[in-house]
Order: structure tokens, then C-alpha cells, then sequence
């Protein structure tokens, strides 16, 4: 019995302390990403900062100065203006401002200049250089109403939470400003996505006019409503940070806190629920143990009040010995299961470079509720059996006529054909399975849980990662990919950034290509047939890439396909396309050609025709796999100038049927990855196409096994609730029948008849929990498949491996408590029982 | 005819200083329709005795023929035909099934055996028994008294050839003791059944062909008291 109270509070406790460390994982990577503060308000006085710091409610109030802005000449039509703002050290932390390269401004003739003032407004600035700029502020010149509904006055001062309002506002008092670049940062999370100024950071000026944008922080999270309706004038332009205000819990309505507290509260009844049975279980065996006690007790006057104190010390006897230990427990298995997990869980959940680690948290409130609800699941389950043996009559427990079988004639009904095949022994067991259906009912219940559970995961993670692994192909040959307009000299370029070992450059033209099915052999042309690939007179119209590479490049592809310069037509086509069923919920390969080579014309922009002829290779360049969907067709530069003209070519450019696209095997792609995001910044190319396959696919990868880790443990823990309630639920019931079973063999049961009949009941019990959990954890897995089938193309597949594993572990579960109980039934020296008739 | 013979049979549990003696070199015979009444204090190895001479026990040493055979040279499974097939046990509790009614109670030894119950054979049991209306009920709805005439009914429904009672009346009133003690001894003399009972009551044991006496697992007096 301690064990159970030991293994509940544990579980409880585990799942508080968890609860409790994602919370403070979520509130510092919140605080790394969107910045340490609650509320912001823009365009701020001194004196109105003044009165706030006077205000209780508030604990940290730090301020930023609006230097100005000035005009730059932006690519972005609506963010028109470099925003200067003044910075003390403090405000870095608070504003999440994160540098990648460079440092602070340490003086206010430094400046940090953000990533996206190039990647979106496509303005290149370089660390070190000087830009001098007009920095004034922005005035309306006209009342209007500003995207936010906010109504703007003509003649007012505009912040950075009021969009650029284009011939409606007008650049005043500029003064000339010069300053060296010394940093680059980031976004920051505080400028708004409609924000009109790309965010740069000096230090303050101090000056003594100067509007402020504020940074408020209160005491108590939810003070900050109050406090910013007492103090922020309606005029002024506030956000509150409420991703942050989220996870503090302070902010009301559904959002992910609202998830992650529902799924705590699931998580808590089931555990409670579960261990609520085991308890009640083993309270059963001790209280059946007492009938006689009880009987006695109140024969000798006990009142009923009396026995409950009784019931009440047995109980806390048993929490005083088991919680402790529980709690004790509890948090050591999530300190490993963080320990292991944390950096995984880390590195996917945080955004950006700044990875928040994700440590053990223990709230003593939280612990103290696991520990109470434990102890509350004690009480509970000492206090209802001792309830129901003291409503047994006194006469009754004194004569220590074990529990009052209340058996119904009609329930204990078994069919003949239960007596044909199981024979007496299987009536007699269907009789005793049948007459304890209320007890067998919690225990049934909590395998069935577990089975679903176990089933129903197993299908999701293979799902899960079956669409992944096709999804991202566990065998690209490239690590990083870049296909966008990357010119071969960028290419070149990123080509030497760190740990790079291999890359390719191609311009990819996209054409059709029409192909007699009668080419196909008779499996894939059932596959096109039924394909999204239109069909019509006997030909499947297909996409064709023509994929151009330098003379050079095209040369060793040539070579290593052993094509012979006198069969070399110039063009290699791969053999194999890839394809998707009429739904797009299937996908699949066809060989294109049995032919060696031939002849194909290619359709292009403006309906032009090329015809070429193709030699078929199996060997083909890395980055191919992005164009598995294409008939890709290899050839060389001259080849194609040849073949297309440079009319064609400088069209296709311009209107994008011809793409550009460079792919990079690296040792380490995350170093090679941010490499070339330097020197992007430093040759001015856009970094946002560059993707990092890779490590793209490990970090899905990261989040499977993260949820394969974290179900499993969870399953792991509801089996383990699940197998102690079978086996404290059978075993109460062997031993609570231990005088009948002395007596079957008193009228002559033999040791075969006996198994038979013990065995025979826990297959009707094991039945019970299959016969309801198998076809819901299918419908369950068929409604995964359903649902994650939708995204990726994946096969409906029974899990017969989990269902077999289900199975015979339920067997072994049963089995080995049939043997305990068995064990324990021998061992009491069933005769005195007879004699005795006590139990 | 002789069909019980016990011979020096001894029961210890322990070893060594804490050795205790259950029974201690028991030797005697008892004849075919015998009734005998084996009285002794509490733990005086009464019980032991009887379970012995069930096959529910097995001996330190010593034998126990019934019939000529002796009991421990059979295995657990030809015990158990011999329990269903050749004894009667009743006991004082009397240790119904309580998911069966009294009709498959009584039959249970012959269920056991896998064989169909005569029904008629049952009827008559249960007329004699007194219990035909209470035929289909279930052991928690009856009293002890009509418990214990289940429980004696299925003991007799083999027809045993040895009927083992451990203190049959010792929870019953005295009216109800009698009407069992009625029920045993027709069945003894119309069907030549042996009958040991174990009893503390006085009345039961005179009324006995014979009386042991058992104290501290010795066999202190072996007395016929009618013949």
C-alpha cells in the first residue's frame, strides 16, 4: 500500500514540478525573445515617467529616447525611415536585443543598425562605416485615423506604433547626424510589424524635451491593466507584451496557457483518478482484513466517529510513510527526464541564436498541491471502504461472515456455450468475473487507458515520422540549399564559407513535356494514369526541368555516368520522376523510359518547342533531389545558350521560369549556415532563402523524438498506474477468496481444475479491456492517420506491432499476479481457513 | 469391514525447540457405517486429523489407508477425484460458493467431475433437506441453518462413502444442531456411510457408535459407546 502512495504522490508531483519548470522555460525564453517588461508606451514626457515611478504597483520602469527618425532610401514603401533610439545598458535586456555581429553603441556618435534594415529594405550598411543622416521627428499634417483606429490630430508628434502615413505626415527639425556603424542586431521584437522606422540604437542624448518609449514592469503581473488605464494617458499609444503576460498567467482567454492548464488538469485527474483505485484497492484488502474489527468495535460501543478517527490515523500513518519518499521521487524522475530532454526541448522551442535553458523549477505551492491531492486520494480511498464494512451489520461482522455477497441471480446468468467450451471451470470463472464487475471495472478501465494510450501513440509517432522523413527524404545529398536569385558570383561566394565541402550551382528552366504512356511500364503506368499528372490521347503531360550547370560541371556528370563523348547528346535526363496520386494523399516513383536514350520535345514560355535528344543517366548531381517532382534534364551552359537563344534566356529571367539555385554539402551545417549569413551581410545577398535542410530535419527529428521521449514516459507512467491496479485488484480478489477456494478443494477441485478456472478468469478479464481497447485505439490511429495523412502522403498501416506488445504485456501483467496472488493464497495455510471461516 | 485405517500417523510443524506435535503417532481403525465423534480442546490436533483423512493434508509421517490404499502415495489430482468422488466434508462455516445457488452448489462435486447432475437425484436431496423453495437461492440470501444443510447436501451428493465433519453444529442453535445432527445420521444408516464428526457438544458426541478423544495430538480414549 505504500508503494502505491509512494508511486502517486511521485506522479503527481512530477507532473506539478514539470508544469511548473515549462512555465519558467516559457516565461525566460519569452523574456529572451519578446523582452523582460509588461506594457509599452510610446512618446512619453519625463514628468508623465516621473509619476509612474511614483505608482506602488510599479517594480521596474525602464526608459528608451526617441532620438528621431530619418528618411533612408528604403526598398519597403511603408517603412520609409531609420528610427534612432537611445539605448542605457539596461534597455539592451530589456528589449531583447540580441547582436550578431559587432557590439553595443557606446557613444552617441555609435550606432547598432538591425538585419532587416537590408534583408527588407534592402539598404547595405557595413560595420565600421560612417553614415550621416537627417534625424527629426514625424508630424502629422493632417488629422486622420491611423490603421489601429487610433484618431491622430493634425500637428501631433507620431511614434512608432503609428504606421507611415505616406502624404498625411511630414519629416520636421532634422538635424544632421553622423554616425559609425558598430553592430548589427537583430529584429527587435518590440517594433511592430507596421511599424515605419527600421529600429537603430545609439545611446541616449538626454535631452530634456526628448519623448521616451517606456518599458513598465509591476509587481504583480495582472496589475498591470489597472496601472496602465490609471496612468497612460488615452492619448499615448500602449502594447502589452502578452506573450509574456500568457505564460505569467495573467492574461485571461484561450490561449496556449489555457492548453498547457488543461492538459496539466487531464494529466492530474488521470493520475488521481488511477491512483484513487489503487488506493481504494489496497484499502479494500487491510479494511476486508478488519470486517471483523470494525464489527467488534462497535459492538463494544465504538461510534461510527470513533472509526473514522481510526480509518483517519491508519491513513496518515501511511501518507506520513509514503508521501515524503513520493515527493522525494517525484522530482528526481523529472530532474532526469530534464536533464535529458532540456536541450532538445530547448533548441527547438527557442527561437533565434539565444537558447534559454530549460531547468528544473520546483514551486513549493505546486509540490505542497501534489502532496495534498495525494494525501486527499488517501483519505478518499481509506475512508469509502471503511465506509462500506462499517454499513455491514454489527451482528454480521461479528459473526465474521466475510463481506456481504449481494449477488444478483440474474447477472450471474453464463451461457451454455461458455460451459462447452471452458467447461465447469469457465463457468465458475465467468460467475466470479461477473459477480465483481464493479471492482473489476476500475481496474479494466485503467488498462483500457493505457492499451489506447500506448496503441494510439505508437501510431502517431510512426505517422509522424513517416511524413517527416518524406517530407524532408532521410537521403538529400545536400545540406543547405539556397533557391532563389542567387547569381553564380554569390554563389561562389558562399561557396567559402566555413566547413563547406561541396556545391553546385544550376539556373533551372521549367518546361512540359509530353509522354506516350506506352513508354511506361505497365505498373507505372497505372501509378501516371491515376496521378495528378493530366492524361489525354494516350500522353501524360509532365513538368520538365532543364537544369543548367558550367561546361566544366557538365563534363565530369557526363563522365560519371560513362557516357562516351560520341553518345554524348549534350543533355542527361533522370529516369525516375516523382509524383503524387489524383488526391495527393500518395505519392510515387516511375521510370519515365526503358530506352537508353532518346528524343523529347520540350515545351516552353510562349508555347516555344525544343526538341533534344536525351542520354538516360542513374548517376545524377547533388541537388537533384529538388527536382524530383521535374523530368530533370542535365546539360551544360553552352549547351543550353545553343538550344534556347539568349532571347529566351533573358526572358525567362524576368518572368521566373528560370530559377537559380546553388545547394552546399557542409561538415557542420549550423556553422556553414551562419557563416554565410555573415557573408551575406557583408556582400549585401539576401540571407532569408538559405535553408539549412539539415538542420531543419534534425530539429524536426528533435521534436518526434522530444515527443516520442515524453509520451512514452507518460504512457510509461499510466501503464504503471494501470499494471498496479490489475495487480492489486486481482490480487485483493484472490485473497479476499481464499476460503472459497480452500473449499473447491475440499469438495474436490484438483490443482489442473484450479488453474484452469483462475486462468480462465483472468482471460475473461484481459478479454474485457482488448474487447473495448483494440477497436478504439484503431479508430484512434485511423483518425491520426486521418489527420496527419492530410499533410503528408502516408499509408494506413495497422499497428500490429503495438497491439501484439499490448498483448503480452497484458498477459505477463495478468500472469504474473495470478502467480503472486497464488503464491500468497498457499502460503496462508488455506485449511485453518476452513476451521476458522474468517478470512 | 474395515474401511479406515490410520496407522502412527504424526503431524509436526517447526523444528527443533520450537517444534509442535499437531499429532503425535495416532493409530486406529475404523469400520464401513461407523459413526464416530472425536472430541478435545481447541488445537488439540482434531482438525489436523480430519484433513488428513480428506487428503487435504499430508502427514510428517505415518499412513492412512482408506479402503486398503493408501492415501499419499496418490497424486494431488487423484486426491481431488478422491475428495469428490469418496468424502463428504462439512464444516462449521460452511463454506458455500457464493456466486453458485444452492442447486449448483449441491451438485459441485459432481460438476467438478465434469459429469451432468441427476436432477432427481438433487430433488430428493433438497426435499429431505427441507430446502426445495429456497432451490434457486443464493447462499448470501439464506441463514445459517439452511446454509449448513447446503453444505450438507453437497456433501452427500456423491453418495460418499465417508462423510468428514468439522464441527458442523458449532455455529448454530441448538434446535438447528439437532435437525443436522438428524440429517447426518440418516444418511449414515441408510446408505452404510461412515460418519466422523468433530464436535465439542456433548449431546452430538452420545449420540455417536464410538468416541476418541484427542489431547495434544495423542489419542487419549478410544471408547465404543453402543454397538
Amino acid at each position: 500500500m505504500i508503494a502505491g502512495v509512494i508511486l502517486s504522490t511521485a506522479m503527481l508531483t512530477a507532473v506539478f514540478v514539470f508544469a511548473s519548470s515549462l512555465q519558467g522555460f516559457l516565461v525566460r525564453s519569452t523574456e529572451a525573445s519578446e523582452g523582460d517588461w509588461y506594457m509599452r508606451a510610446d512618446q512619453v514626457s519625463q514628468t508623465k515617467i516621473a509619476t509612474m515611478e511614483a505608482d506602488g504597483r510599479l517594480s521596474e520602469l525602464d526608459a528608451a529616447e526617441d532620438i528621431g527618425y530619418a528618411r533612408v532610401n528604403s526598398a519597403n514603401s511603408d517603412k520609409p525611415y531609420l528610427f534612432v533610439t537611445g539605448f542605457g545598458k539596461e534597455m539592451y535586456n530589456t528589449a531583447a536585443v540580441n547582436i550578431v555581429e559587432g557590439r553595443a553603441a557606446r557613444t552617441s556618435g555609435e550606432i547598432v543598425i538591425p538585419e532587416h534594415l537590408f534583408e527588407n529594405g534592402r539598404i547595405h550598411y557595413r560595420i565600421g562605416q560612417k553614415i550621416t543622416l537627417e534625424v527629426g521627428n514625424r508630424k502629422a499634417v493632417r488629422k486622420y485615423t491611423s490603421y489601429a483606429g487610433n484618431a491622430v490630430a493634425r500637428g501631433s508628434l507620431l511614434g512608432q506604433s503609428i504606421e507611415y502615413a505616406h502624404a498625411k505626415e511630414k519629416l520636421t527639425g532634422t538635424k544632421k547626424k553622423t554616425y559609425r556603424v558598430v553592430g548589427i542586431c537583430e529584429r527587435l521584437s518590440v517594433e511592430d510589424y507596421n511599424a515605419p522606422g527600421y529600429t537603430a540604437i545609439t545611446v541616449p542624448d538626454n535631452n530634456r524635451n526628448a519623448r521616451y518609449t517606456v518599458f513598465v514592469k509591476t509587481y504583480d503581473p495582472g496589475d498591470i491593466y489597472s496601472f496602465t488605464s490609471d496612468l497612460v494617458p488615452s492619448s499615448v499609444n500602449y502594447t502589452y507584451n502578452d506573450i509574456l503576460l500568457m505564460y505569467l498567467g495573467a492574461s485571461g482567454g484561450i490561449d496556449e496557457m489555457t492548453t498547457l492548464l488543461v492538459a496539466v488538469i487531464l494529466l492530474i485527474l488521470l493520475i488521481a483518478a488511477g491512483s484513487l483505485l489503487l488506493l481504494y484497492n489496497a484499502f479494500s484488502i487491510s479494511f476486508a482484513d478488519k470486517t471483523g474489527l470494525f464489527g467488534m468495535l462497535s459492538a463494544y460501543g465504538a461510534t461510527k466517529k470513533q472509526i473514522r478517527t481510526c480509518v483517519l490515523f491508519e491513513a496518515s500513518v501511511i501518507g506520513a510513510a509514503g508521501i515524503p519518499p513520493g515527493i522525494l521521487g517525484g522530482i528526481a524522475g523529472i530532474y532526469t527526464v530534464i536533464k535529458i530532454v532540456g536541450k532538445k526541448f530547448a533548441a527547438i522551442f527557442t527561437a533565434g541564436s539565444n537558447i534559454t535553458a530549460f531547468n528544473m523549477q520546483i514551486s513549493w505551492g505546486f509540490v505542497a498541491a501534489g502532496a495534498g491531492l495525494a494525501f486527499l486520494m488517501l483519505v478518499i480511498s481509506a475512508y469509502l471502504p471503511a465506509h462500506m464494512r462499517y454499513r455491514v451489520s454489527v451482528k454480521e461482522a461479528m459473526r465474521r461472515n466475510a463481506i456481504p455477497q449481494t449477488v444478483k441471480a440474474k447477472r450471474l446468468k453464463t451461457s451454455k456455450l461458455t460451459q462447452k467450451l471452458f467447461g465447469f471451470e469457465g463457468v465458475l470463472a465467468s460467475k466470479n468475473f461477473k459477480r465483481d464487475r464493479k471492482r473489476y471495472r476500475a481496474a479494466i478501465i485503467s488498462l483500457f487507458l493505457s492499451l489506447v494510450l500506448f496503441i494510439s501513440a505508437n501510431g502517431m509517432i510512426r505517422y509522424l515520422s513517416d511524413g517527416i522523413d518524406q517530407q524532408y527524404g532521410t537521403n538529400i545529398d545536400y545540406d543547405i540549399d539556397y533557391m532563389s536569385d542567387v547569381t553564380h558570383a554569390g554563389y561562389e561566394k558562399l561557396k567559402d564559407a566555413k566547413d563547406v565541402t561541396a556545391g553546385a550551382y544550376y539556373n533551372a528552366y521549367t518546361m512540359k513535356v509530353k509522354k506516350s504512356l506506352a513508354d511506361f511500364s505497365s505498373t507505372d503506368r497505372k501509378k501516371i494514369e491515376s496521378s495528378s499528372f493530366p492524361v489525354s490521347k494516350g500522353k501524360a503531360e509532365l513538368y520538365a526541368g532543364l537544369i543548367v550547370m558550367p561546361d566544366a560541371q557538365y563534363a565530369k556528370l557526363a563522365q560519371k555516368n560513362g557516357i562516351a563523348a560520341a553518345d554524348d547528346s549534350g543533355f542527361i535526363a533522370a529516369r525516375k520522376v516523382y509524383g503524387y496520386s489524383d488526391k495527393g494523399t500518395e505519392s510515387f516513383t516511375a521510370d519515365i523510359s526503358s530506352a537508353r536514350s532518346e528524343q523529347m520535345t520540350l515545351k516552353g514560355d510562349n508555347g516555344r518547342q525544343f526538341t533534344v535528344k536525351v542520354v538516360y543517366g542513374s548517376k545524377l548531381p547533388m541537388g537533384s533531389d529538388a527536382y524530383n517532382t521535374l523530368v530533370g534534364i542535365y546539360t551544360s551552359r553552352s549547351n543550353a545558350e545553343n538550344l534556347l537563344g539568349s532571347r529566351y534566356i533573358k526572358n525567362a529571367k524576368s518572368n521566373g521560369s528560370m530559377r537559380p539555385a546553388a545547394f552546399f554539402r557542409s561538415s557542420d551545417p549550423a556553422v556553414t549556415y551562419s557563416d554565410m549569413e555573415k557573408i551575406c551581410r557583408a556582400e549585401g545577398i539576401s540571407s532569408y532563402a538559405i535553408v539549412n535542410m539539415q538542420g531543419q530535419y534534425e530539429t524536426v527529428r528533435n521534436v518526434i523524438s522530444m515527443i516520442k521521449l515524453l509520451s512514452y514516459g507518460f504512457i510509461t507512467l499510466i501503464s504503471l498506474i494501470a499494471a498496479a491496479n490489475v495487480f492489486s485488484t486481482i490480487a485483493t480478489n484472490m485473497l479476499l477468496r481464499r476460503r472459497e477456494f480452500a473449499m473447491l478443494q475440499a469438495v474436490g477441485m484438483g490443482p489442473k481444475s484450479f488453474k484452469k478456472m483462475i486462468n480462465l478468469e483472468c482471460i475473461f478479464y484481459g478479454a474485457r479491456a482488448l474487447l473495448y481497447g483494440l477497436p478504439v485505439s484503431l479508430l484512434l490511429t485511423y483518425l491520426m492517420y486521418r489527420f496527419i495523412g492530410g499533410t503528408y502522403s502516408i499509408l494506413f498501416v495497422i499497428p500490429w506491432g503495438a497491439i501484439a506488445i499490448s498483448i503480452v504485456s497484458l498477459g505477463v501483467v495478468v500472469m504474473l499476479t495470478i502467480w503472486y496472488s497464488m503464491h500468497k493464497v498457499r502460503k496462508t495455510g488455506m485449511l485453518d481457513l476452513l476451521k476458522e471461516g474468517s478470512f | 469391514m474395515e474401511i479406515l485405517e490410520v496407522k502412527n500417523l504424526c503431524k509436526s510443524y517447526g523444528s527443533g525447540e520450537s517444534e509442535v506435535k499437531a499429532l503425535d503417532d495416532v493409530s486406529f481403525t475404523v469400520q464401513k457405517g461407523e459413526f464416530v465423534a472425536i472430541i478435545g480442546p481447541s488445537g488439540s490436533g482434531k482438525s489436523t486429523l480430519l484433513h488428513m483423512i480428506g487428503g487435504m493434508d499430508e502427514p510428517t509421517s505415518g499412513y492412512v489407508y482408506v479402503d486398503g490404499m493408501n492415501l499419499f502415495d496418490r497424486s494431488e489430482e487423484e486426491l481431488a477425484v478422491y475428495r469428490r468422488r469418496q468424502v463428504g466434508f462439512v464444516y462449521q462455516f460452511f463454506n458455500l460458493i457464493p456466486v453458485l445457488n444452492v442447486r449448483e452448489n449441491i451438485a459441485l462435486p459432481i460438476l467438478m467431475d465434469g459429469r451432468e447432475p441427476d436432477e432427481r437425484l438433487i430433488d430428493e436431496i433438497l426435499k429431505n433437506l427441507g430446502m426445495k423453495d429456497r432451490e434457486f437461492n443464493f447462499p448470501s440470501q439464506l441463514s445459517g441453518g439452511q446454509q449448513q444443510r447446503v453444505s450438507i447436501g453437497r456433501a452427500l451428493i456423491n453418495s460418499p462413502m465417508m462423510v468428514l465433519a468439522d464441527e458442523p453444529t458449532g455455529n448454530l442453535d441448538s434446535k438447528n444442531s439437532q435437525e443436522i445432527v438428524e440429517l447426518l445420521k440418516r444418511s449414515n444408516k441408510r446408505y452404510n456411510q461412515t460418519l466422523i464428526v468433530i464436535t465439542h457438544d456433548e449431546n452430538i458426541a452420545l449420540q455417536a457408535d464410538r468416541i476418541m478423544s484427542i489431547d495434544d495430538g495423542r489419542l487419549t480414549s478410544d471408547e465404543v459407546v453402543r454397538r
